[in-house]
């Protein structure tokens, strides 16, 4: 396994715990979650539906303050959104009154660089994810694939260290997202940034990742941190091989009992 | 989404804290910046106090000018009309002014109705009608107040006409978009179970278009109220806006104030009640709207 | 195809049935039944010395010049404060009763009042402007607030927005549909306004023409004037439709199925 030059813990997630107030009482999301993850390693979340895992990640982006515990970013808590980290939402989330160019360059106008700097500045981001004939388009008239890539240029484009993926590829059908998690990938290899990337699917979470955080449910926990011992870089041809699947037929056995499933077998 | 505002209708507040959201419950910032209120009656407590306060600032004004000439405070108008209310004259003033209002906006709700059935059922109608719809939409319908005197003259049936008038083209345009607008799905399956025009008119497209309808009397009765005190402040010979010529006339101001305010009290009151019974009605709908 | 030959048809039928009620009107004009229906030729002959006569262009100087005075700043205002309402909880509710009420009541009513106050002159009609059109305004744009969607608000705030960039890059421009809807609806507003006031008054504007030329029982030269009233209304909301149209092109794709009123 080629080992990616990071220098340890990236961000530390310790003893986080997350209620809400709801109608009937108080719902607890995420109780004693405690991680690690290391510079610029590809970690994914997996887990059913309503884990938590997409609150864990708000929490690091700081949009949501955790009820108890803390996490921290290079030694220093994490308090509110910050340059260091941006994130890519699972329904693409762009602006659909302007255009390609202008959605990339969002996030540098949010730190306050003019309308014409930042779609200046974003021209290379928009280069790299391979739509420059489309920046003066509008969302609408891109495909689900396209936009998506809108939206993971734009969270290039303000050049955090850390990139956090919800879902990212849930709202594409099968085949384009095949396509995206091999750009990814490539995309990946040349940026050396720390990902965190949630999803539902298996076969994404052990194609992409270094390691694999399988959370419980009700409430929200962590139930085991899996290495990926897959060999870098990957292609299309990891996805059969033996030890793809035994990792992804292990995922399944893990998620189908958490979610209730009576014919699950006893756990090994 | 028809979200659209019309005149009179008031938006619904789509977002109320709690309630879970994708698993997460608490501040869903829609555009409205949330605060999760200790309290249910915090909300209370700023709408009754700022009514109070406007409450406040219009008597303590009143009470400011030198005289009460050109502005009453709120206590004097209320005595005022309190007073006026134990007077005959009050009462036949208002009977007067209300005969006419209640026979032209029977009359608007009848036409308007049958009108927007015609209208939102055939096209071809429709598209007849279009162009005097659509002016008479776009005109103040005040200025036919003219022509209904030199119609009608100045009696009962000019009042009528004026009051009905501006009540039709609300109740017509909602009905048929009432009609219009029903659901492509539902007229679909009555087809699909080879139902009769008649059948399928009466037993699918009436009912489904009934909130559109109710929308329409609501509002066109608004526009028929204002009618009525257009034909009060306008052809002032009877009713309450002989009232108010003669308050103004001998400048007692604090009783034009209660007439005017009685007037829209029963404004206010019976666009309350049509809500009311609007409401009830489209029920099901809203409750549909709000599940998708 | 066959919806362009449909949208024809329909154009055909309108034609047709504006012609088939000219015509009528006419042969009741000329059967004279009653003075307040002549002749569709003398009303038309009537509309070309009217509008261009000096009388009729100086009343409708004074009507336009209220309009421009009061509609802008009453629109400025109403989007301003329809921001704050929609966007903030505790101003919703402080002035929620307020706007409310001046939408449910027949705001005619309060005519008679701003005379009083404000005297019988230009004051009160653009006070009676004013009332017409800024509840509307503010009513519309909290309505288009409130249709921002809350995802792309968390979007910018995982970028680093503050308050005034969530504001000004995202909630007011998803306000825009609505809050043109409103300014729309208040255009109209304002004429009725406008020629309400002026013929309570009866001496100034259009309002007031149509009062003395109802009171001389010149009928042809009112409906000369009644006719050119009812098409400046329908341009005017057809201008502001058309910019609608060019500043938010997006709102043509995500078009949903438009409702077919608005409060005119």
């Amino acid at each position: 396994m080629e080992v990616r030059d990071g220098t340890g813990d990236l961000i530390e997630i310790q003893n986080i715990g997350r209620q809400f107030n709801t109608r009937d009482g108080t719902f607890e999301a995420l109780k004693d979650v405690n991680f690690a993850v290391e510079d610029k390693e590809f970690f994914s979340i997996i887990g059913p539906s309503g884990c938590g895992k997409t609150t864990l990640l708000k929490m690091v982006a700081g949009l949501i303050k955790p009820s108890s515990g803390s996490i921290t970013v290079d030694g220093q808590p994490v308090v509110g959104p910050g340059n260091d980290r941006a994130m890519v939402f699972q329904h693409f989330v762009l602006l659909p009154w302007a255009d390609v160019l202008t959605n990339v360059g969002f996030g540098l106008e949010m730190r306050g660089l003019s309308r014409k700097e930042s779609r200046e500045a974003a021209k290379p981001f928009l280069d790299r994810v391979g739509l420059t004939r489309f920046s003066e388009h509008y969302p609408h008239e891109l495909s689900g694939g396209m936009q998506q890539r809108v939206g993971l240029a734009r969270a290039l484009a303000v050049g955090p260290d850390i990139l956090l993926m919800d879902e990212p590829f849930g709202a594409l059908d099968a085949q384009t997202r095949q396509l995206m998690q091999e750009d990814l990938m490539r995309l990946w290899d040349g940026e050396q940034k720390t990902v965190i990337f949630v999803t539902h699917s298996m076969d994404e979470a052990a194609y992409l990742s270094d390691r694999v955080l399988v959370m419980d449910t009700h409430p929200g926990t962590v139930r085991e941190i899996l290495d990926v011992p897959l060999p870098r870089p990957r292609d299309e041809s990891v996805r059969r091989t033996p030890v793809f699947n035994e990792l992804t037929a292990h995922m399944w056995h893990e998620l189908r009992g958490m979610m209730g499933d009576p014919t699950a077998a006893a756990p090994e | 989404m028809a979200l659209e505002q019309r005149e009179g209708s008031v938006p619904v507040v789509a977002h109320q804290t709690g309630g879970a959201v994708d698993g997460e419950v608490g501040v869903v910032d829609n555009g409205t910046v949330s605060i999760e209120v200790a309290h249910r009656w915090v909300p209370w407590l700023f709408r009754i106090g700022s009514v109070g306060l406007v409450l406040l600032i219009w008597e303590l004004y009143g009470r400011a000018q030198e005289t009460t000439l050109f502005f009453v405070p709120f206590t004097g108008v209320v005595s005022a009309l309190w007073e006026l209310a134990q007077t005959a004259e009050f009462w036949d003033a208002y009977r007067q002014t209300l005969i006419p209002f209640v026979w032209g906006w029977l009359l608007a709700l009848v036409v308007g109705i049958a009108l927007g059935l015609l209208i939102g059922r055939f096209r071809t109608f429709e598209a007849i009608t279009k162009p005097y719809v659509t002016f008479l939409n776009a005109l103040p319908v005040s200025t036919l107040v003219p022509i209904a005197v030199i119609l009608l003259g100045i009696g009962y049936a000019s009042r009528i006409l004026v009051v009905f008038l501006f009540g039709v083209i609300e109740v017509t345009l909602n009905t048929a978009a009432g009609v219009r607008y029903v659901n492509r799905d539902l007229v679909e399956m009555g087809e699909s179970f080879n139902a009769t025009q008649w059948r399928l008119f009466r037993k699918v497209i009436l009912p489904a278009s009934t909130p559109g309808i109710m929308a329409g009397v609501r509002i066109g009765t608004g526009r028929a109220v204002v009618g009525m005190v257009v034909v009060e402040i306008l052809l002032v010979a009877v009713g309450m806006g002989r009232l108010i010529l003669r308050y103004r006339g001998r400048f007692q101001s604090a009783e034009l104030f209660a007439v005017v305010l009685a007037l829209i009290l029963f404004g206010i009151v019976l666009q309350v009640v049509a809500r009311r019974i609007e409401r009830r009605v489209s029920r099901w709908k809203y409750e549909m709207e709000r599940a998708t | 195809m066959r919806a362009l030959k449909k949208q024809n048809k329909n154009r055909l039928l309108s034609l047709a049935g504006l012609l088939a009620g000219l015509v009528i009107w006419e042969i009741i004009g000329r059967l004279e039944l009653s003075p307040a229906f002549p002749p569709v030729t003398a009303v038309l002959g009537a509309v070309f010395e009217v509008w261009s006569s000096p009388r009729f262009l100086d009343a409708l100087k004074e009507s336009l010049i209220s309009i421009a005075i009061a509609l802008p700043p009453s629109i400025l205002f109403g989007v301003a404060f329809g921001l704050l309402i929609g966007r903030y909880k505790p101003v919703e509710w402080a002035f929620d009763p307020l706007v409310n009420t001046f939408l449910s009541l027949p705001l005619v009513a309060l005519i008679p009042v701003l005379f009083l106050i404000f005297g019988l002159g230009r004051g009160s009609i653009l006070a009676t402007i004013i009332i017409y059109t800024f509840f509307i305004v503010v009513v519309n744009t909290a309505a288009g607030v409130r249709t921002t969607d809350h995802q792309i608000v968390e979007m910018a705030t995982s970028f680093g927005a503050s308050e005034r960039q969530i504001l000004s890059r995202v909630v007011l421009p998803s306000a825009l549909p609505l809050m043109f809807a409103g300014i729309r609806i208040s255009t109209g507003r304002a004429i009725r306004a406008v020629i309400i006031a002026e013929q309570v008054i009866g001496l100034i504007g259009l309002g007031g023409l149509v009062q003395r030329l109802g009171g001389a029982f010149a009928v042809e030269q009112l409906y000369a004037v009644i006719l050119f009233v009812g098409l400046f209304g329908l341009l005017s909301m057809e201008a502001v439709s058309f910019v609608e149209r060019r500043a938010l092109p997006w709102i043509l794709a995500q078009e949903e199925t438009e409702p077919a009123l608005q409060g005119a």
